[in-house]
């Protein structure tokens, strides 16, 4: 299990994308923090999380997550995750994740859709 | 016979598959769960870093915004520890009060509360909606409450079975910490005492030195003082005086070296102990009216039995000592059918006191041709071994009770039955002897630094004290011939004498 994560942080217009490397485990919180932080509110009414495919999600990981999207929520800020595996989106599903941000299949799809959507 | 109407695959008591996947999905994710907290929760060993950790993992697998963990002193009623994430700072007030009201006793585990339970705990923040307790030892208990599931789903059956079972690892994960914690708190105890320790004795030891030198001086002057009165008078209090001094000095040396990390020994603890042995006898008689000559008596007697008495050290072949004794007391044991078989290396010399290693030589031979039945054998070796020589004489005689062994150097022994001791001529089979023999060849390698040591092994035929081996192995019903005797029993003393440096 990879032990740190890089996150790199892109506005795409309304979209903060954050392209997000190694596994979400406890460790996450810290880089997580600081992306959030970086990010003009003001511009991203919407953040795009973007994972490899072979990303792990601890159970810590996942409330990083769902910190996330507590403070995305607070701030009217849309969320969407892309580039989960199979595995893992079913877990998401089960704890509830699903139901706070959507889930979509590819980069491409979710700025395409967020993008014709009102 | 009756038919069951064919539905394809599924027959109407099977579940749909999607039903059988979720199912499986749902207990993958549980055991993915027990494996992420018991594989996070291993490497911790402080309490307030599993507590956290472990509430992390559980509200990021039930996907709640709002929990805590808090643990409590059972005694004291005390929080011990608090860990709440997501509330608002009122309610984390309201919790550590709450914490307090609530304690778990008893078996070590999870306790769900029930949810109408939890509902009339006023005094838990509204948005805690689950609550467990559980009970780490006898003195620890705490309580993990989380609050709703973003999703809004309430705990099924299956959620509270999944936080029973995490808790039951919190729990272990706890008392194993705290364990840890109090091993550590008592090391540290232990350190700090045996600093205390130290420093005493360092303060002692270096606090004896002036007086001690002061009394030296006083006594050398009250010597000169004295030395015109007749020494009857004066002498032997003098000298009681001063060998009890230059014990205490020993002390101050040994102890000073001991502060200083250097290696020291023991030295003459059993001469020592003879010594103040001595002069307790003689400070009694005195007491008791004894006059000198008496007191004198005394005290020359347990010099000649112990070999107080100052010995000058010599260089000594113990090869040729060795060759020399045993050609001296052969005649000695003629009566018997003994082999006595030598086995002797030439050696350097050493440098002890005659009297004492020949007394040594001759004690151990003898003592090894009384416990060997006629036509046995005592084998006498002289090796050389290491930066020294030693002297070994083994007998495949009967060998010694196994609960007489450790007591065989206290001197005044017997290893046999009292009612069947009795002082026969020396070298005569099991003639047997008082045991100060040994006391004393024991005390002798304490002062001429050489190392004496036994092993022995008891005849498995006569196992114990009141059994009598017949003194000779043809009339031995166990034995059919002499191996089987030999094979049987022996000892072994062993003297090691290290060469001068």
């Amino acid at each position: 299990m990879e032990l740190t994560n890089e996150i790199t942080v892109e506005q795409r217009g309304p979209v903060a994308l954050f392209d997000i490397k190694g596994d979400i485990t406890r460790d996450s919180g810290l880089p997580f923090d600081q992306a959030y932080g970086d990010t003009d509110h003001e511009v991203a009414t919407k953040i795009l999380l973007k994972f490899g495919e072979s990303t792990y999600f601890n159970s810590e990981g996942l409330k990083v997550i769902i910190d996330l999207l507590s403070k995305a929520k607070k701030n009217n800020q849309e969320v969407g995750i892309t580039g989960l595996s199979s595995h893992f989106t079913k877990i998401f599903g089960m704890v509830g994740i699903a139901k706070l941000a959507h889930l979509f299949d590819t980069e491409a799809d979710a700025l395409t859709q967020w993008r014709t959507s009102p | 016979m009756k038919h069951t109407k064919d539905t394809g695959p599924h027959t109407e008591s099977s579940l749909p598959p999607e039903t059988v996947q979720a199912e499986l999905d749902r207990q993958l994710f549980h055991l993915k769960t027990l494996y992420d907290v018991s594989r996070e929760l291993l490497g911790l060993a402080e309490v307030k870093a599993i507590l956290k950790n472990f509430l992390l993992m559980t509200m990021g697998n039930f996907g709640v915004a709002e929990g805590f963990v808090t643990t409590q002193d059972i005694l004291s009623k005390e929080i011990t520890e608090l860990v709440a994430v997501g509330f608002q700072e009122s309610d984390q007030a309201l919790l550590s009060k709450a914490a307090s009201r609530l304690l778990v006793k008893g078996q070590p585990g999870g306790l769900l509360m029930r949810d109408d339970t939890v509902q009339r705990l006023e005094f838990l923040p509204p948005a805690v909606v689950c609550v467990v307790g559980f009970c780490v030892d006898e003195g620890c208990s705490g309580f993990l409450g989380l609050g709703s599931k973003i999703v809004g789903d309430p705990y099924g059956a299956e959620d509270k079975d999944l936080l029973e079972t995490l808790v039951n690892n919190l729990v272990v994960s706890l008392k194993n910490a705290r364990v840890s914690e109090a091993l550590r708190a008592a090391y540290e105890e232990v350190s700090s005492l045996n600093k205390a320790k130290d420093k005493v004795i360092n303060h002692l030891s270096h606090e004896m030195k002036t007086p001690l030198a002061s009394i030296i001086g006083s006594l050398t002057s009250l010597r000169r003082r004295l030395a015109s009165l007749p020494p009857e008078d004066w002498q032997r209090p003098m000298e009681r005086a001063e060998r009890n001094l230059n014990r205490l000095l020993d002390i101050q040396s040994e102890t000073e070296d001991i502060m200083q990390d250097r290696e020291y020994k023991s030295r003459h603890l059993l001469s020592t102990l003879l010594d103040q042995c001595a002069d307790e006898l003689e400070v009694l008689a005195e007491e008791q009216g004894a006059d000198s000559p008496v007191v004198e008596r005394i005290r020359s007697r347990i010099d000649e039995i112990f070999g107080l008495k100052e010995a000058v050290a010599q260089d000594i072949v113990l090869a040729r000592l060795v060759k020399e004794k045993i050609r001296e007391i052969r005649p000695l044991f003629s009566h018997r059918k003994v082999d006595v078989i030598p086995e002797i290396e030439e050696t350097k010399a050493i440098h002890v006191p005659c009297e004492p290693l020949e007394k040594l030589v001759t004690g151990l031979i003898k003592n090894a041709i009384e416990n060997t039945p006629d036509e046995g054998k005592v084998e006498v070796a002289v090796r050389n071994r290491g930066r020294g020589m030693e002297l070994v004489v083994h007998d495949y005689g009967v060998g010694i009770v196994e609960g007489h062994r450790r007591r065989i150097f206290e001197g005044f022994y017997p290893t046999q039955e009292t009612m069947a001791y009795s002082s026969r001529r020396p070298f005569d089979f099991n003639a047997g002897g008082k045991g100060a023999d040994l006391l004393r060849m024991k005390i002798s390698s304490e002062r001429f630094n050489f190392t004496f040591d036994m092993s022995s092994s008891r005849c498995r035929h006569i196992p114990s004290e009141s059994d009598v081996c017949p003194g000779r192995i043809s009339t031995c019903r166990f034995c059919s011939g002499t191996e089987d005797c030999y094979r049987s029993g022996g000892t072994t003393f062993t003297a090691f004498f290290p060469l001068p440096r």
